[in-house]
């Protein structure tokens, strides 16, 4: 009825179901990936071990790299790595599917730009109309990069691992962050400014360097004084006049925290944010000038290229990082719709990682990497070349931990494909899941049983009975010719699922019947067909009569019309029947259409597929 | 293409309650339920006999009034237009004889303009209305088949003197002949205008109001009996005056004093009685609402401060005494209704009936 459709909540059970399910089918496919690389790798070790057994017997000599990965791109993949696979684990939430858009992305975006809410809405209309793919995608693909940056340490497929991360990470930073906020008119560093997930494309764009970046000592000092620069940029921006961040109680810091503080989270991080928010509230210039000071001080320590300068930078760093991490963003994963850590854990990775690559050069590591075979190993074997990792040359025999580590890329990025596959087909898909409508509605019902004959009068004062109709599938609804909420909507999903019907649309008609007792003359179904846009559709029928006839029609379908006083619309049923060529009902749906557009165009997929079921039935 | 559905709940301008009140009963229309969220403002229609205190609720029944609703009347006959809102483009219409006891729906090929008096019948069951394209149509019996009279383009063409601004209200003189008010751009002109062997031209050349003052917009305009009310805002509405002018039989114009106009202020109801008399109730931005009143050869009076939540007024007759009654005001909370008449001493108001209109909350949403 009218005024009664609203948004499924997050935790909808068939949303959830279909979820679940997916996400146990995609794992299936995982799990054979898994198997298929166990397999791969015993039948190396067999045929390496045939080989041995037919050469004599020699074992496998293991050398020693003396390039080995640079602690610093070590500390970032690793990193990183787990904190993809984290954030691949929470992504796993039953609230994920329903919930991601309202509560994340859309909050993310508010206050935003014009431009930058374009931008993002044009990214959620594929979650909100593909909501299960795009959840259970999010699952796979950031699972299958934790995976693969940690899996493989060295090479191109390590690099590549990590240009991976980085593509995958602006998408989440421009569509799920709304550009982790940077255009909003609160940001700050302190609330995450300029996004966790951009902090791990930097990650990502570091590891997808090549490893002698991290043995060229201007390079990384480079680093370390664009990140010294960058937190004297985000002093600044703190400190500027006329943002909020001064004030205490009512100021933009204040406010933030406040609104944290409420968030659905374990009692001990509300009241720990909370008790922060107190303190601000009280003495929130003197935070804003701590604010100020330290981040423009640990700037200025790791620019100043000093070994004990930039350790103690980095030292304060991290212990402001923790706290701000607790006190101020609430760990972030921990309450409401979590999607990842935040910021400040991959904020202090960062920047520990560029104290380590400035002045921690690597050191000759004893980790066996390759093993190969000495009476064929060139003595230019590339792997002794100082700036190219190992990589067993074509007479080398690659150590079973080195095909281990490959076969665990390759599985990787397997998995990432599993998510990032469907991920695809729901970006190009316009249509919209009907799964939506049917957690608003419910599942369609099943029916076979003879349609309640009726007689009445088209838009064009022609007759028009059921029977006329016979041989051809009938899609019927009941709609108020002046209605102003729910039939418009309804009369355009039933235009939508018409036009896409395209050829066989000529063996389906598309028949509403009027359901309102006092405006019901052809009139008002004209009007209401040309407001419509419904006036050029040979196959739409829009019927009346007189209202002893409507009433009977009305009640053998089960369709409810009430008439409401005090200016209220007539309620009726939102009820929709496909009924086939030999008059027999075959489903019956409801067709609210729902809060928003993408719950209408799914309702329109919805009766496709059901119509499309009895035309090729 | 699918038709582009405007956002749900963006609110229009606002449309000010009207009363309006005949020898044979009065009416008003008022906004009730949430005013600050449209799908939750519900419009209602409210009649008072001849003789009777007491309002009864006839609102219409059938289509959601959210965006409005107004009223045109003669005689014992009422028609009833809903304003569209969310997606309903045009304006369902109702008539009634029997004082709102029952309805007839009528088609109206188009929307409705926001206007108090965008709609006028008169005793043979003929209609005029203004349309959101500036348009006026005509219906020649019951409403039933609707055809353009003139639009606003074609006003312009016949009166530069008025350099006419936009269509305001439309009625029936008291020799059943259309009458259509525009704002005039130029000062101290009327924009009324009516037809003489298929032309049109302004009714009252000759008529002035707030010389000197700027455009004039016209706000209400209603017939009763012989006598034909039009209520004008000079200046504009918010720092200018209202000024209201009489004809007896289409003769000559009188016109009352001008009432200013604090800057800011808006006519959030007016009413117009049998008697010709017109009631404002005008807010301001800052200041309390207030409650003026005029009548042929009377000055503006300003009536005690209404109470709280007053979004409506009426100024009915007492067909037993006939004597004119003092102004009805309607406070309104929620879906509960309050009548407020003056004290006998006239310097406080009274609440003389409470009713409860049967809202359905959310029926919009």
């Amino acid at each position: 009825m009218p005024g009664m459709g609203g948004a499924p909540q997050n935790g909808n059970s068939l949303i959830v179901s279909a979820f679940h399910t997916e996400l146990f089918h995609q794992l299936l496919v995982v799990l054979l990936i898994g198997a298929i690389c166990a397999i791969a790798f015993n039948v190396f070790r067999t045929v390496q071990y045939r080989q041995l057994r037919a050469e004599g017997g020699s074992a496998p000599i293991v050398t020693a790299d003396s390039t080995p990965e640079p602690i610093a791109r070590r500390v970032l993949r690793i990193g990183f790595g787990g904190l993809w696979i984290l954030d691949g684990l929470l992504q796993l939430q039953s609230a994920m599917p329903l919930g991601l858009p309202s509560n994340v992305i859309q909050p993310s975006a508010a206050g935003s730009p014009q431009w930058v809410q374009h931008v993002v809405n044009s990214g959620l209309s594929v979650w909100t109309n593909h909501p299960i793919q795009a959840a259970s995608a999010s699952v796979w693909i950031q699972l299958g990069l934790g995976i693969w940056l940690i899996a493989a340490p060295r090479g191109r497929w390590s690099r590549l691992g990590g240009a991976a991360s980085v593509g995958w990470g602006l998408v989440v930073w421009i569509f799920g962050e709304a550009f982790g906020g940077i255009f909003a008119p609160g940001a700050t560093w302190l609330f995450g400014s300029p996004g966790a997930v951009l902090l791990y494309c930097v990650g990502g764009l570091l590891v997808a360097l090549p490893e002698r970046a991290f043995r060229t000592p201007r390079l990384v000092r480079i680093i370390l004084t664009l990140e010294g620069a960058f937190l004297i940029g985000m002093a600044v921006l703190q400190a500027w006049p006329g943002r909020g961040f001064w004030q205490g109680r009512g100021g933009t810091l204040a406010s933030m925290v406040d609104q944290m503080s409420r968030t659905p989270q374990p009692r001990f991080l509300s009241s720990s944010v909370a008790s922060f928010g107190s303190f601000d509230d009280a003495h929130g210039w003197a935070v804003n000038l701590f604010a100020v000071v330290a981040l423009a001080g640990i700037g200025g320590l790791l620019i100043s290229g000093r070994r004990r300068a930039a350790l103690g930078g980095i030292v304060a760093l991290v212990v402001l990082c923790l706290a701000d991490w607790l006190l101020v963003e609430d760990l972030g994963f921990l309450g409401g719709v979590g999607t990842d850590p935040n910021s400040m854990l991959p904020m202090a990775l960062l920047f520990v990682a560029g104290y380590l690559a400035a002045f921690r050069l690597p050191v000759e590591a004893d980790a066996p990497t390759l093993a190969v075979d000495e009476t064929t190993a060139p003595a230019d074997s590339p792997t002794t070349t100082p700036d190219s990792p190992p990589v067993p040359s074509r007479s080398a025999r690659p150590t079973p931990a080195y095909v281990a580590r490959a076969l665990a890329a390759v599985a990787a990025l397997a998995i990432v494909v599993v998510g990032a596959a469907p991920m695809a087909m729901a970006a190009v898909n316009r249509g919209t899941d009907p799964i939506l409508s049917e957690a608003l509605d419910g599942t369609p019902n099943s029916l076979d049983s003879v349609a309640p004959p009726f007689a009445l009068t088209d838009q064009h004062g022609r007759p028009v009975s059921l029977q006329s109709l016979r041989g051809h599938t009938v899609a019927l609804t009941f709609l108020d010719p002046v209605c102003t909420t729910d039939c418009p909507l309804i009369a355009q999903e039933f235009r939508q699922a018409d036009q896409q019907l395209s050829s066989q649309g000529e063996s389906v008609d598309f028949v509403a019947i009027v359901a309102n007792p006092i405006y019901r003359t052809a009139a008002f179904t004209n009007a209401f067909d040309r407001q419509e846009g419904l006036t050029h559709l040979p196959n739409w029928y829009y019927l009346t009569g007189s209202l002893q006839t409507l009433q009977r029609v009305w009640d053998s379908y089960g369709v409810l019309v009430n008439t409401e006083a005090a200016g209220a619309m007539v309620a009726h049923s939102d009820l929709a029947f496909v009924i086939d060529p030999e008059g027999r009902e075959r489903d019956a749906l409801i067709d609210d259409p729902g809060p928003t557009q993408q719950y209408a165009s799914s309702f329109s997929s919805l009766l496709l597929s059901r119509i499309d079921d009895v035309v090729h039935s | 293409m699918v038709p582009a559905i405007p956002a749900r709940g963006a609110t229009p301008p606002a449309l000010p309650a009207s009363g309006v009140s005949t020898s044979d009963g009065s009416w008003s229309t008022l906004p009730m339920g949430q005013p600050s969220k449209q799908s939750n403002t519900f419009w209602e229609l409210f009649h008072a006999a001849p003789g009777s205190s007491r309002w009864t609720l006839v609102t219409p029944e059938g289509t959601a009034d959210n965006g409005g609703l107004v009223a045109g009347v003669a005689g014992g006959s009422i028609a009833a237009g809903v304003l569209p809102s969310a997606l309903l483009r045009f304006s369902p219409l109702s008539s009634s004889s029997n004082g709102g006891d029952t309805w007839s729906p009528a088609f109206l090929p188009g929307g409705l303009a926001r206007l108090p008096d965008a709609l006028a019948i008169d005793a043979s069951g003929a209609g005029l209305a203004v349309m959101q394209d500036g348009k006026v149509l005509a219906a020649s019996k019951n409403l039933g088949s609707w055809a353009p009279l003139v639009s606003t383009v074609a006003l312009r063409k016949a009166a530069p003197a008025c350099a006419v601004s936009a269509i305001a209200a439309v009625a029936f003189s008291a020799v059943a002949a259309p009458l259509v008010a525009t704002g005039c751009a130029r000062s101290g002109r009327v924009g009324l205008f009516s037809r003489t062997d298929g032309m049109w031209h302004l009714a009252s050349p000759s008529l002035r109001i707030g010389t000197g003052r700027g455009a004039t917009d016209v706000l209400r305009l209603e017939t009763s009996g012989v006598t034909t009310t039009l209520l004008a805002a000079v200046g504009g509405v918010g720092h200018g005056v209202l000024e209201v002018a009489w004809t007896q039989d289409d003769s000559g114009w009188t016109t009352s004093p001008s009432l200013p106009l604090r800057s800011g202020d808006s006519i959030r109801a007016s009413a117009v009685g049998a008697d010709g008399r017109v009631a404002v109730l005008v807010n301001g931005p800052k200041a309390a609402p207030a409650v003026f009143e005029v009548g042929p050869g009377r000055r503006w009076s300003s009536l005690p401060p209404p109470p709280s939540g007053v979004a409506g007024l009426a100024l009915p007759d007492d067909a037993l005494t006939l004597e004119a009654q003092p102004v009805d005001l309607f406070g309104v909370h929620g879906s509960a209704l309050s009548v407020y008449e003056l004290t006998p001493s006239g310097t406080t108001w009274s609440r003389v009936q409470t009713t409860q209109a049967p809202i359905s909350y959310g029926s919009s949403s």
